[in-house]
C-alpha cells in the first residue's frame, strides 16, 4: 500500500515537471517591446524638430555608490538637462541607473525584459561588440544623425572614428571623444637617487643598477622595497616595452588584448623574466602575490619603505600622505625607457582615439533615436558641456585669470556636482575636459591630478608622452566579435594571475622548464581557441 | 575496603584532571575561534574612526590612529544612507512578519497526522530547496508582474523558506506532543485556537531563531536589490554598500579615464560598513533571552 503510493507521487510529481518544462518552452516569448511603450511614433515635426507628442528617452548613467552625493538618476542636473533640453525640445529625459561593478548583468537583465534604454553603451569594445552579437543594437541611419546631430557626427569624422563602428559592413556604433590624460606615471624618490649619488636611470640595466644601490643603503629602513609592486590585474600585463617594433601586424591582432594576457608571446615571456629576476634579487615586493588590489604596494611608497611606485596621480591620497610620514621626501618622474631592455623602444599601449561606445537599443523606436540624437548634440555643445563639467560660476567654480576655470570642491549646496564633476553624464560626447588647446588641457590637468607643488610630475609625463608618441599604437580592431574570448576570459584571467606569481617566485634556473609547462596548460584552458579564432577573423579581414 | 576508596579515589583524580584538560582546551579553542570572528570587526571600526593618511598608509590595526569621527560625520550626514538604513528596516521588518506568517502557517499543519497528504505538500515545498528558476527568469517574472522598483519584489519572493519551514516543522513536532493538543481539542479548542494559545507560546524559542534569521538573511541581501531596483530611493543599505565596495576596483581594468578624485577612500568604506552592520547586531541581545527559556517544563503531566 505505501510502496504504491509512494510510487503513484513519483508518477504525478514528473508529470507535473514535465509539464512545467513544456510550458516554459512553449512559453511565447513576445519579441522584445520598446522600452517606453507610452511613446508614440511618427510625430517628429521635421521643421522646427520638436516632437508634436511627447517622447520619453532613457539614458543610462553609472552608478558608482559615491557616498555623499545625491542619487545619479535624479539631482539637480538631471533636471538641469530636463529643463534646459528636455522641456524645450517636448522631451522626457529619465536615467536609469546602471551599477558600475556589474553593467553586463544589469544591461542583459534590461534587454532580457525589453526595459533597456535607449542607449546601450559600454567602454571596451569586445563588450560593446557583444551587445551587438546579442542583437540589442540597431543599426544607425547615418543621413538621421548628420540630420539631428550634426556636429556630433562632424566630431566623428573628423576624429576618423565612425569606422571602428562599422561591423559586417554598416554602421552601429558611434562614439564619445577623447582627450589625452597623463597622469599616469611612475615616481621614483629623487632623495634617494641623490643620495645613492646616481643619476636618473635611462634603460633597464642602469634602472636595476639605482635599485641594487636602494637596496643595499638600506635607504627606506630595514624593510627596503627598492620598487613597490603589486600583483598585475588578471587582464593587464601587455609587456609594451619587448614587444618588437615595428610590431607585426598579425601578432598584434593575434596577441594584443585587453581582456586576456598573451602568456605564451615571447615579448610577455621576456618580461616575466626580468621580473624573476628583480624578485629573486629582492628588488621588488617580496609579497606581491598578496597585494591583488595595489594597497599594499602604496602602503610601502606612502610610508617612505619603497623607492619606486606607479599609479594614476589624484591630488590626494598619495604624494600628500607621504609628505606627511617622511616630510622631506623629493619626487621624480622615472622615465618610461627606464624599463625598456636593450634594443627596445618606450612603447605604451595607445588608447583608441574614442572613449564611450554608444550604440542604440534595437527595442528603440525611431523617435525615440532621434531624440537621444538631438540628446548628444545638445550636449556636445560647448557652452553647454562646459556648464555640464564645470557647473555654476561662483558655486562650484570661479573664472581663474587665464581663463581656466577652477574648481570649488568642497561645495555643497544644490547645485553641487555628481561625482568627478558630472562625468558619467557627459561621457556620451567625450571622456575628459577639452579646454580647446593642447597648452590649456594640460594646465588644467596639472592643477586637478597633482597636488601643490608637484604640478612639474604632470608635465614632465606630457612631455614624455609627446615625444614617445611615435612608439605608441592601439590593439588591433577586429569587425567581428571573437566569442572564445568572452568564454574563455575568466578562466585564462585567474590562471594567468597564479603562473605569474610562481615563475616570478621560482628559481631562475627552473624558469624556462616551468613557462613550457604553464604555456601549454594555458594554450588547452582555451587560449588556442583564442587565437585561432583570431586567426580566422584576421585572415578573413584581410582577404 | 581501604584499597577499594583509594583506587575510587585515584580515577577521580585522574578524570579530573582529564576533565580540567579538556576544558581547558575547549575554552582556548573557543576563545580563538571568538577572536579570529571579532578581530576583522575591531579592526573595520579601528579604520573608521582613523584619518585617511594613517589608512592608506596602513598604519591602523585595531587601534584607531589620528581619532576623529569625519567619516561618521559624512555617513550620518548623508541622507540617502539614512533613508536607505529606514527602507532597509521596513523591508526587514514587513519580510520577517510575513516570512514567519506564512512558515507558521505551512509548519503548524504539516505536523499534525489528520491533514491528508502532508507527504504530497512537504515534497512540493522540498523540491523548492532543490530547484530556482535562476536569474534571468526571475527578472522577467518581477517585470511582467510590475514589480521593478518595488520594494514587494524585496518581500514576496524570499518571503517564504523552505528550510526554515522544516526546521519550525520538526521543532513543533518534538516539542508539542499530540496528548496535549488532544487534551486541548477535549477542552473544546479549535484549531486556530490551539495554534495560537497552545502551539505557538511554546515554540517562542524556535519563533525567535527562525525570526532572527529571517530578518539578518534579508538585512545582508543585496543581489535582488541591486537586479530590482534602479531608484535610488528605493536602495537597500546593503546595496549601497556593495556599490560603494565594489566599483573602485572595476574603473581601473577598462579603458575608462581615471577619475581625479579618490572614489570611496577606505575610511569612509569602513564607517558605511559599521553603519550598515550595527543596527542588527544590536537586535541579538533581544532575542537571545529566548534560546535559553525553558518553557517545556510541566506542560504534560502524568
Amino acid at each position: 500500500m505505501r510502496r504504491k503510493s509512494t510510487r503513484t507521487v513519483f508518477v504525478i510529481l514528473s508529470l507535473l515537471l514535465v509539464a512545467v518544462l513544456l510550458a516554459a518552452c512553449g512559453t511565447d516569448t513576445p519579441k522584445t517591446t520598446p522600452g517606453n511603450e507610452t511613446t508614440p511614433t511618427g510625430a517628429a515635426l521635421e521643421d522646427d524638430k520638436v516632437f508634436k507628442n511627447r517622447v520619453t528617452i532613457q539614458i543610462p548613467v553609472y552608478d558608482r555608490g559615491v557616498e555623499g552625493l545625491p542619487p545619479v538618476d535624479d539631482n539637480y542636473w538631471t533636471r538641469w538637462i530636463q529643463k534646459e533640453f528636455g522641456d524645450k525640445n517636448n522631451i522626457t529625459v529619465e536615467y536609469v541607473a546602471i551599477p558600475r561593478s556589474d553593467e553586463v548583468n544589469k544591461f542583459n537583465m534590461l534587454l532580457a525584459a525589453g526595459d533597456a534604454p535607449d542607449i546601450i553603451f559600454h567602454y571596451d569594445f569586445p563588450a560593446a561588440v557583444a551587445y551587438y552579437d546579442a542583437g540589442a543594437i540597431q543599426k544607425i541611419d547615418i543621413d538621421m544623425l548628420k540630420q539631428y546631430a550634426p556636429t556630433y557626427y562632424q566630431k566623428n569624422v573628423d576624429l576618423d572614428m565612425l569606422k571602428y563602428g562599422v561591423l559586417d559592413g554598416e554602421q552601429y556604433f558611434i562614439f564619445a571623444s577623447r582627450p589625452t590624460a597623463y597622469n599616469w606615471l611612475t615616481m621614483i624618490r629623487q632623495d634617494w637617487l641623490d643620495k645613492v649619488n646616481m643619476s636618473m636611470p635611462t634603460n633597464l640595466d642602469e634602472y636595476i643598477n639605482v635599485l641594487r644601490a636602494f637596496r643595499d643603503n638600506k635607504l627606506g629602513g630595514p624593510n627596503t622595497i627598492p620598487a613597490a609592486h603589486r600583483l598585475p590585474y588578471p587582464n593587464g600585463y601587455f609587456a609594451n616595452a619587448y614587444r618588437p617594433y615595428p610590431i607585426p601586424e598579425e601578432e598584434l591582432a593575434l596577441y594584443s588584448d585587453l581582456s586576456v594576457v598573451a602568456l605564451t608571446w615571447e615579448p610577455v615571456k621576456q618580461n616575466i623574466k626580468t621580473d624573476n629576476l628583480l624578485w629573486n634579487e629582492g628588488l621588488i615586493s617580496q609579497n606581491f602575490a598578496l597585494d591583488s588590489d595595489g594597497t599594499k604596494a602604496k602602503a610601502d611608497f606612502v610610508n617612505g619603505v619603497a623607492g619606486v611606485y606607479g599609479d594614476y596621480l589624484t591630488k590626494e591620497g598619495i604624494i600628500d600622505v607621504l609628505l606627511s610620514n617622511v616630510p622631506d621626501a623629493k619626487l621624480s618622474l622615472l622615465p618610461a625607457t627606464a624599463g625598456v631592455p636593450k634594443g627596445g623602444v618606450p612603447a605604451e599601449r595607445a588608447y583608441w582615439p574614442f572613449g564611450m561606445i554608444i550604440g542604440f537599443n534595437s527595442a528603440s523606436s525611431e523617435d525615440e533615436v532621434k531624440a537621444t540624437m538631438m540628446l548628444l548634440e545638445w550636449m556636445i555643445q560647448p557652452d553647454v558641456l562646459f556648464t555640464l563639467q564645470n557647473g555654476i560660476e561662483g558655486k562650484t567654480y570661479t573664472m581663474g585669470e587665464d581663463g581656466l576655470p577652477v574648481a570649488i570642491g568642497d561645495y555643497k549646496g544644490e547645485e553641487r556636482m555628481n561625482y568627478n564633476s558630472n562625468k558619467d553624464m557627459w561621457c556620451l560626447v567625450i571622456e575628459g575636459k577639452d579646454y580647446g588647446s593642447e597648452e590649456a588641457n594640460l594646465k588644467v590637468q596639472m592643477t586637478t591630478f597633482a597636488p601643490d607643488g608637484f604640478e612639474y610630475l604632470i608635465k614632465d609625463r606630457y612631455e614624455e608622452c609627446i615625444a614617445n608618441q611615435k612608439y605608441w599604437y592601439t590593439d588591433f580592431l577586429f569587425d567581428v566579435g571573437i566569442p572564445a574570448v568572452s568564454e574563455y576570459k575568466s578562466i585564462l584571467q585567474e590562471k594567468f594571475q597564479e603562473y605569474y606569481t610562481a615563475l616570478v617566485m621560482c628559481d631562475p634556473s627552473e624558469f624556462d622548464a616551468l613557462y613550457e609547462k604553464y604555456c601549454k596548460e594555458y594554450l588547452d584552458a582555451g587560449f588556442q581557441k583564442i587565437i585561432d579564432q583570431k586567426k580566422e577573423a584576421y585572415e578573413r579581414m584581410k582577404k | 575496603m581501604a584499597n577499594k576508596s583509594d583506587f575510587k579515589y585515584a580515577n577521580y583524580t585522574k578524570s579530573k584532571a582529564i576533565d580540567l584538560a579538556a576544558d581547558i582546551f575547549i575554552y582556548i579553542t573557543v576563545a580563538l575561534l571568538s577572536i579570529l570572528c571579532v578581530l576583522p570587526f575591531i579592526h573595520v571600526i579601528a579604520k573608521s574612526l582613523s584619518s585617511d593618511a594613517k589608512v592608506t598608509s596602513q598604519l591602523v590595526y585595531l587601534i584607531p590612529k589620528d581619532f576623529n569621527l569625519k567619516a561618521y560625520k559624512s555617513v550620518f550626514g548623508d541622507p540617502s544612507m539614512i533613508r536607505s538604513l529606514w527602507q532597509t528596516i521596513k523591508v526587514t521588518v514587513l519580510f520577517t512578519a510575513l516570512g514567519m506568517f506564512l512558515t507558521i502557517c505551512a509548519a503548524y499543519p504539516l505536523t499534525r497526522k489528520r491533514l491528508k497528504g502532508r507527504n504530497i505538500i512537504s515534497i512540493f515545498f522540498i523540491i523548492t530547496l532543490y530547484f530556482s528558476g535562476g536569474i534571468i527568469p526571475d527578472y522577467l517574472l518581477m517585470h511582467r508582474l510590475g514589480l521593478l522598483n518595488n520594494s514587494a519584489s524585496l518581500i514576496l519572493p524570499l518571503a517564504f523558506s523552505a528550510y526554515n519551514m522544516i526546521i519550525m516543522r520538526t521543532s513543533i513536532q518534538s516539542t508539542v506532543p499530540d496528548s496535549l493538543e488532544e487534551s486541548a481539542f477535549l477542552d473544546g479548542a479549535g484549531d486556530i485556537r490551539i495554534l495560537v494559545q497552545i502551539v505557538l507560546p511554546l515554540c517562542k524559542p524556535i519563533i525567535a531563531t527562525l525570526c532572527l534569521f529571517y530578518a539578518v538573511g534579508r538585512w545582508n541581501a543585496y543581489q535582488d536589490s541591486v537586479f530590482y531596483i534602479t531608484r535610488q530611493p528605493l536602495y537597500l543599505l546593503q546595496h549601497k554598500l556593495n556599490l560603494l565596495i565594489q566599483t573602485t576596483n572595476t574603473t581601473l581594468t577598462s579603458s575608462e579615464a581615471q577619475p581625479d578624485t579618490v572614489t570611496n577612500p577606505e575610511v569612509i568604506k569602513s564607517a558605511c560598513i559599521i553603519f550598515a552592520t550595527l543596527p542588527i547586531i544590536i537586535t541579538y541581545p533581544f532575542v537571545q533571552k529566548y534560546f535559553v527559556k525553558g518553557v517545556m517544563i510541566g506542560a504534560v503531566k502524568g
